[in-house]
């Protein structure tokens, strides 16, 4: 059965990578004719993927978020699943591929890279509270990713507006003020999926070692995160940040995002051996 | 002065200024105190000074003023909502919010095309409200409530944290297998109370309970540590009844607004020492601390006889077994083993190990290792504040359910009758998303358009 997980594993890595050289394709030369294939390729690309996925729940007893094989390959299928869903809702969404596929392609490049090995459920992580944490990261990170990818978006369309060369692709994807607002929406919706994991882990915590917050790194900088996705909210509210500010806040933000999941580990050694963060 | 005090506080307190920078200053400050807190990067005194960064009274003031500002904030939103929720939408706002229109002739009866946009917004399952000439279409209307419904979840929360900060206690109970302690101070090795939480219980916060540990039920991988332990115990409450649970490590037992955790375990060798008239000097079970350490090494305590000059140290082997020297060979009880050192100020009057069941004598006392159990620490806490925290959760996913799925849109059809034509103007509001609802409203009206042009207009 690993076996198989694995080859299915592979097989989507190299339909995603097939999908981003599409997307990327389309971008570079304003091709919009790839986009479509590209899409498709996403797809199939998602049926192994689901498949593997699914191969490794039953085989480990667990939900795939222990280990960084399982949780990039879980990160990677909610990010493809949530853009090819909103394509269904709405085509507009298409052109979010060039952001979304490479991305994925990446986290589960780094899935694939990593070691497969099962490591037992820890008796503190036996808990539907865990099931409502993890949920919720997903979601929250997912949105939150599609809120840069929307913002990256404006940007280079508003590049491209300013050189007088929309044409083709650029034409195809939402103005700037719907870009601007889908971003915003995005980030809105991840800011409150992020608010709830916090307070998931924080009564798992209490439940588990009977306090609800201990200042540890992990917990530091999830609520930095959050705060500053709240900054950016309050920031817009307030003091009007739309367009291209909020655009490069969205960057801003995914960058202290990816080093509280990422980069927190390598600089503060051993802390919080949490859910995916066990190598 | 009241009056205008309150004023004054009420007008800074609902800025939403205040809100950004406050954010934005929390922010800054958590960067830098986890920068700070990183291993090498302050050492010495100042790391004290860093432990006590969060429990700060400037950084619980921080938190304090940007409650109060989401409170003043939140309570200001429902003001403004309510009364926009009390009248209606104006001719002006109808003619100047963002809007298209067409014409159709007027060759049919005006019952008509009402009836067929009635049959239009029936069709997109959309129910309306038809005055002064308008139909008006409120959708989601409940989804102007969802920032303040995630605020709220917020406030909640807040305060559960805060209760249990204030009146919250939490201590930790050994206890032996067949042992029963009461819910007293006496009976907690570590015992934290809240400064309210005296105050706060009439009686004093205890006696609510009687403990008493069954047995420790552990889960031994095939190597190392186990890592999944349980104790099975029996709840005596103060109104007579009685409960059987098991604490696990991720299922605390909860009654009546008390926790029990499971904390650490560990080997509790029975000692017995009698004196050489066969009076029992300690008949007693120790309990000692095996939880933390690797396997291979033996589990130590050291105490003095009581009524004696004697010491005794004992180290605890749950797999004895000789090789260069004594060891355990594994975690698991299979050949429990005691080594036991008597000592009389410097002088060692003997050593030796006891298997389960023996005795040894020395001098003119018998030292015994007769029986073996377990112990197991269990944290209790009473946190008045829990069922606040769970139902700001609860408000928070109903927050984010709304937030996604409820947007607010306000949209109006407005007929303004000529004599050879009726003019169709397609308008309305939206407080989010204002872009995107222009292309709605756009589309709508290419839609609406060919619906009524088309067959009989």
């Amino acid at each position: 059965m690993l076996k198989l997980e694995v080859i299915l594993f592979w097989v989507a890595v190299g339909l995603y990578a097939g999908s981003t050289l599409l997307y990327l394709y389309s971008l570079v030369y304003g091709r919009d004719k790839y986009l479509r294939p590209a899409t498709r390729v996403a797809l199939s690309g998602i049926v192994p993927h689901s498949a593997a996925l699914i191969i490794r729940w039953v085989r480990a007893g667990h939900g795939p978020y222990l280990t960084y094989y399982e949780s990039f390959g879980a990160f990677s299928w909610f990010a493809v699943a949530f853009f090819l869903y909103l394509q269904y809702r709405n085509l507009k969404f298409r052109s979010l591929g060039i952001v979304v596929m490479p991305l994925s392609f990446i986290m589960i490049g780094l899935a694939v890279l990593s070691s497969p090995d099962i490591l037992p459920l820890p008796a503190t992580f036996a808990t539907y509270w865990l099931i409502v944490h993890v949920i919720f990261a997903m979601i929250g990170y997912g949105a939150t990713v599609l809120a840069t990818a929307f913002g990256i978006l404006y940007l280079l369309k508003q590049r491209k507006q300013q050189q007088g060369q929309e044409g083709g692709f650029w034409q195809r994807i939402p103005g700037l003020g719907s870009l601007d607002e889908l971003s915003y929406q995005n980030l809105a919706f991840g800011f409150i999926a992020l608010t709830i994991m916090i307070i998931a882990g924080a009564i798992w915590a209490k439940r588990s070692w009977g306090r609800y917050w201990g200042w540890d790194p992990i917990e530091t900088w999830s609520l930095i995160s959050w705060l500053v996705y709240g900054s950016y909210l309050h920031l817009r509210i307030t003091y009007r940040w739309k367009g291209t500010r909020a655009a490069w806040f969205t960057i801003f933000a995914l960058v202290v995002l990816v080093f509280h999941l990422f980069g927190l580990n390598l600089v503060y050694q051993g802390s919080h051996a949490g859910v995916w963060l066990i190598k | 002065m009241v009056k205008i005090l309150w004023s004054k506080l009420w007008t800074i307190f609902i800025s939403k200024k205040l809100a950004a920078v406050t954010i934005i200053a929390l922010t800054a400050i958590l960067i830098i105190g986890a920068i700070l807190s990183k291993p090498g990067i302050i050492t010495g005194q100042q790391t004290g000074l860093l432990d006590r960064f969060y429990l700060s009274g400037w950084f619980t003031m921080l938190i304090v003023i940007l409650f109060l500002n989401t409170l003043a904030c939140t309570v200001q939103q429902v003001k403004i909502l309510t009364k926009t929720n009390s009248g209606t939408l104006d001719q002006d706002t109808l003619l100047t919010a963002s809007k298209n229109s067409f014409l159709v002739s007027n060759h049919h009866e005006e019952g008509k095309l009402k009836r067929l946009i009635s049959g239009f917004l029936a069709g997109k399952d959309w129910s309306y409200r038809y005055q002064d000439n308008a139909y008006r279409i409120d959708k989601n209307k409940w989804g102007k409530y969802s920032s303040i419904v995630f605020h709220i979840s917020l406030l909640i929360m807040l305060v559960g944290f805060a209760v249990d900060a204030l009146v919250s206690m939490d201590g930790t109970m050994v206890i032996t297998e067949g042992q029963t302690i009461m819910d007293e101070p006496a009976g907690y090795i570590y015992l934290r109370e809240a400064p309210l939480y005296g105050p706060f219980y009439k009686d004093a916060g205890y006696g609510k309970f009687a403990l008493t540990l069954q047995a420790l039920e552990i889960k031994y991988p095939p190597q190392g540590v186990p890592d999944d332990y349980s104790s099975k115990i029996t709840l005596s409450t103060a109104g007579g009844v009685t409960r059987e649970s098991l604490v696990t490590k991720s299922q605390p037992v909860n009654f009546g607004g008390v926790s029990l955790h499971q904390e650490f375990y560990g080997y509790a060798p029975a000692v017995v020492i009698k004196d050489k008239t066969g009076k029992v000097l300690l008949e007693s079970y120790v309990n000692i601390s095996t939880s933390a350490h690797p396997a291979s090494h033996a589990y130590q305590d050291s105490f003095a006889v009581p009524g004696t000059d004697l010491k005794l140290w004992l180290a605890f082997f749950p797999d004895l077994k000789k090789k260069a020297g004594y060891i355990t060979g594994s975690y698991q009880p299979v050949n429990p083993g005691l080594q036991i050192r008597i000592t009389r100020g410097k002088q060692v009057l003997h050593s030796g190990y006891a298997a389960i069941g023996e005795t040894i004598e020395f001098d003119d006392y018998q030292v015994s290792f007769p029986d073996l159990r377990r112990w197991s620490a269990i944290k209790i806490s009473k946190d008045p504040g829990l069922p606040l925290v769970y139902t700001g959760f609860w408000l928070a996913v109903a927050g984010l359910i709304m937030i996604y799925l409820l947007i607010p849109q306000k949209i109006y059809i407005y007929l303004q009758y000529e004599r050879d034509y009726t003019k169709v103007i397609i308008g309305g509001t939206s407080r989010r998303y204002p872009q995107r609802f222009r292309e709605l409203i756009a589309e709508l009206t290419g839609e609406l358009e060919v619906f009524l042009t088309k067959g009989e207009f």
